[in-house]
């Protein structure tokens, strides 16, 4: 390459001083840098990054040994390793000095050639701002959610598992969840379509059966043939049927959450030779077999059930948005009332809610995300100026352009270039 | 509806087979038919959105079929407006077949008009997808015109200096125009997602690689003005650029996962 100066072949005064801020300023390096990061950016989407990596490990247990090399070497969190983070200061310094000396070789330009470079400092002060913005989210910033019913009201959010405080408190006053009109509201499947069996093993016996679910008929069973004695045969009785099984912790009473068969259950009584025995099975784990409150020997014939439903699967209804209406109290005096929803988030003194999520088992839940970054508007800006500065650079003053300034070229072009 | 694409695929086919048959006759009338052909393809392309549009109530720039018909239409567009001051035969025969084969790949996808998932529902996503789509054009001229360049600077070669010249024009304005809807793309992606989400950016392996692509691009102005970096080393930038964009329109759907994954 040709010997060209550091600010480009037309800028002679600011560049002439040697040193680091000229080295910083200098193109190659600028350039480099910017590949460097570039690079960087490669490495950091293809390499599994933070959460992703227990999910690759379990896919690949065998590369643990790898996976601990890259985090050590700050590959596992590219993004906000301290030398990714170094790398972008080292742009911010260079873009400093060379906006700087920009503005100093602003001076005695006219027209077209001024423009241009006022283009180019806008251009690169708006990185500079987008990158400070960002360095005022790291530091100032605050993000979390907040899960609550309706009615609830709360002044407290969720940073990484622990509670940040509110100025102000929030209140769900009313949640809601549009689906796409022209489908199907999700409804409960006909009993006919519900289909479950019980399946019995009688490990000392070697016998298994399968049977239809019946309550409260009471059923005969034992083995056939020759050899079956009456302390072999067994009654069995199933006693309850639960759709979401959950139980009391401290009464230990069992009830059903809800109609859905979210975790389906069966309690099933045994009498055998004079024992009564009742055990629940659980279609959701069917190795886990719980023996009941009723349960009284423990003794007779030693049976595992297994419970299977097979649940037709449902036209899931599109959801095609959730809305929270909230209400914020400072004081106890409501101070503002708005609808969110995905793309509609509210902000008061500084602290943004954003509908994030609901949950499909609960539709009176809602997620919020609570988001405080005061960098926002000085990254805002920086977008603005990005596209201010670009435009002038290429369109409105695009004749101040070194390339297609007579002399320069020729001057720039290195020997090979030239076909 | 359909019949509006195939009629729009059937005249960049036309202006392909009418711009390859111009680089051997030479005659004026053969070169304007192949652009007229372009545009014909780019105003049908133009109704048959517009129908799409009206038809499904918002913008049709949601998913990977919507997205390659605006490519090719976008290709077309750009490659017009560059010909009322530049033209070069090679040049308009290399964008009608890419028009073809972007408009043939994008029937390979699903083409039925779907809901939107409601963090797409936002007048910010029309305008993301379509200067990113926009920006892609650019680019994509940009890496025609070097592989032309690139082409015509061999020492065999029989071009002249006027097309070697025409083609390192044609990649510095459509790369200038690209690095400006890119930006434009990426501003308004982290606006979206920012009234969305909450966070401008979050690293997403479709975000970090358009801006990868962007740092290319970036690289390729300061060699090209401030070193005064031309001909081949330049062209080898403006390649390695569209790969760039190829890998992050397409490639990251399919290699790496993240918040884009659905489109
Ligand atoms: C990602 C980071 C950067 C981007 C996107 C960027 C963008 C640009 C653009 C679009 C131009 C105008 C090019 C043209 O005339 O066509 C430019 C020019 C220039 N850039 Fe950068 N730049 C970046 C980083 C830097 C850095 C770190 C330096 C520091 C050395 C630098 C120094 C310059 C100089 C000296 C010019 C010429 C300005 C003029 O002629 O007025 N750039 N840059």
């Amino acid at each position: 390459m040709s010997r060209t100066d550091t600010d480009g072949p037309r800028d002679e005064a600011p560049a002439k001083k040697a040193g680091l801020a000229s080295f910083l300023a200098s193109v190659p390096f600028a350039a480099s840098v910017i590949a460097i990061i570039a690079v960087a950016c490669i490495v950091g989407t293809l390499l599994p990054q933070g959460e992703q990596v227990a999910d690759y490990l379990q896919e690949h247990p065998e590369n643990e040994g790898q996976m601990e090399l890259l985090a050590f070497l700050g590959l596992t969190n590219v993004f906000s390793a301290p030398w990714f983070i170094g790398l972008l200061g080292l742009l911010a310094a260079s873009l400093s000095v060379c906006t700087y000396r920009r503005v100093l070789a602003a001076r005695g330009k006219q027209g077209k050639a001024l423009g241009r470079v006022w283009g180019s400092v806008l251009t690169h002060i708006s990185l500079l701002l987008i990158l400070g913005g960002g360095v005022v989210r790291g530091i100032w910033g605050e993000r979390g959610d907040i899960s609550f019913r309706e009615g609830d009201t709360t002044d407290h959010f969720v940073v990484n598992r622990s509670a940040s405080k509110l100025p102000f408190s929030v209140t769900l006053e009313k949640f809601e969840i549009e689906t796409y009109s022209n489908q199907e509201e999700p409804s409960h499947p006909a009993a006919g379509d519900i289909h479950e069996q019980l399946q019995i093993a009688w490990k000392e016996r070697n016998l298994e059966w399968t049977l239809p679910i019946r309550l409260d008929a009471v059923q005969q069973f034992g083995p056939d043939g020759a050899d079956r004695k009456p302390e072999d045969s067994f009654q069995l009785t199933i006693l309850r049927r639960i759709t979401d099984f959950v139980v009391d912790m401290d009464t230990g009473e069992v009830t059903s959450r809800s109609d859905a068969f979210n975790n389906p259950a069966i309690l099933v009584e045994v009498v055998n030779n004079g024992h009564t025995n009742a055990q629940w099975a659980f279609a959701r784990y069917p190795d886990f077999n719980m023996h009941s409150e009723e349960d009284k020997a423990g003794r007779g014939a030693q049976l595992t059930f297994r419970y299977e439903v097979m649940v037709p699967a449902q036209p899931q209804a599109t959801v095609k948005d959730y809305k929270s209406t909230l209400v914020i109290s400072e004081d106890g005096v409501v101070v503002r009332k708005k609808t969110i929803e995905v793309n509609a988030p509210l902000s008061y003194r500084g602290y943004t809610f954003y509908q994030s999520g609901y949950n499909p088992k609960d539709p009176k839940w809602t997620s919020l995300q609570v988001v405080r970054d005061p960098g926002v508007p000085i990254v805002y800006a920086g977008f603005g100026f990005m596209i201010l500065g670009l435009i002038a650079v290429f369109y409105v003053c695009p004749g101040g352009r070194p390339a297609t300034r007579p002399g320069v070229t020729k001057e720039g072009a290195s020997s090979d270039d030239t076909i | 509806m359909t019949t509006l694409f195939n009629v729009s695929f059937t005249a960049y086919l036309l202006a392909l087979l009418v711009s390859v048959f111009a680089l051997f006759s030479k005659r004026r009338l053969v070169d304007v038919t192949g652009i007229g052909l372009l545009a014909a393809g780019a105003l049908v392309q133009t109704v048959y959105m517009l129908v799409r549009w009206s038809e499904a109530g918002r913008a049709p720039f949601s998913n990977m079929f919507e997205s390659l018909v605006l490519f090719a239409w976008a290709i077309a567009v750009v490659y017009i407006v560059l010909s009322i001051k530049i033209r070069v035969r090679a040049l308009a025969a290399a964008t009608a077949l890419i028009t073809v084969v972007t408009l043939a790949y994008a029937s390979a996808f699903e083409s039925d008009i779907r809901p939107l998932m409601p963090a797409l529902q936002s007048n910010w996503l029309s305008v993301h997808v379509f200067s990113c789509l926009l920006g892609y054009a650019g680019f994509a001229i940009s890496f025609l015109s070097a592989i032309i360049f690139l082409v015509a600077a061999r020492e065999r070669s029989k071009a002249t200096k006027e097309i070697r010249d025409a083609m390192e024009e044609t990649t510095d304005k459509t790369i200038a125009f690209g690095f400006l809807f890119l930006a434009i793309g990426i501003i308004t992606g982290a606006v979206w997602a920012n009234s969305a989400w909450g966070t401008y950016w979050s690293w997403d392996p479709k975000e970090t690689w358009s801006l990868i692509t962007w740092f290319v691009y970036a690289i390729y102005l300061h060699c090209r003005y401030m070193r005064g970096w031309r001909g081949k080393r330049a062209a080898w930038i403006a390649i390695v650029g569209f790969i760039s964009i190829l890998f992050t329109y397409i490639g990251v759907n399919f290699l790496l996962s993240g918040l884009h994954s659905y489109a």
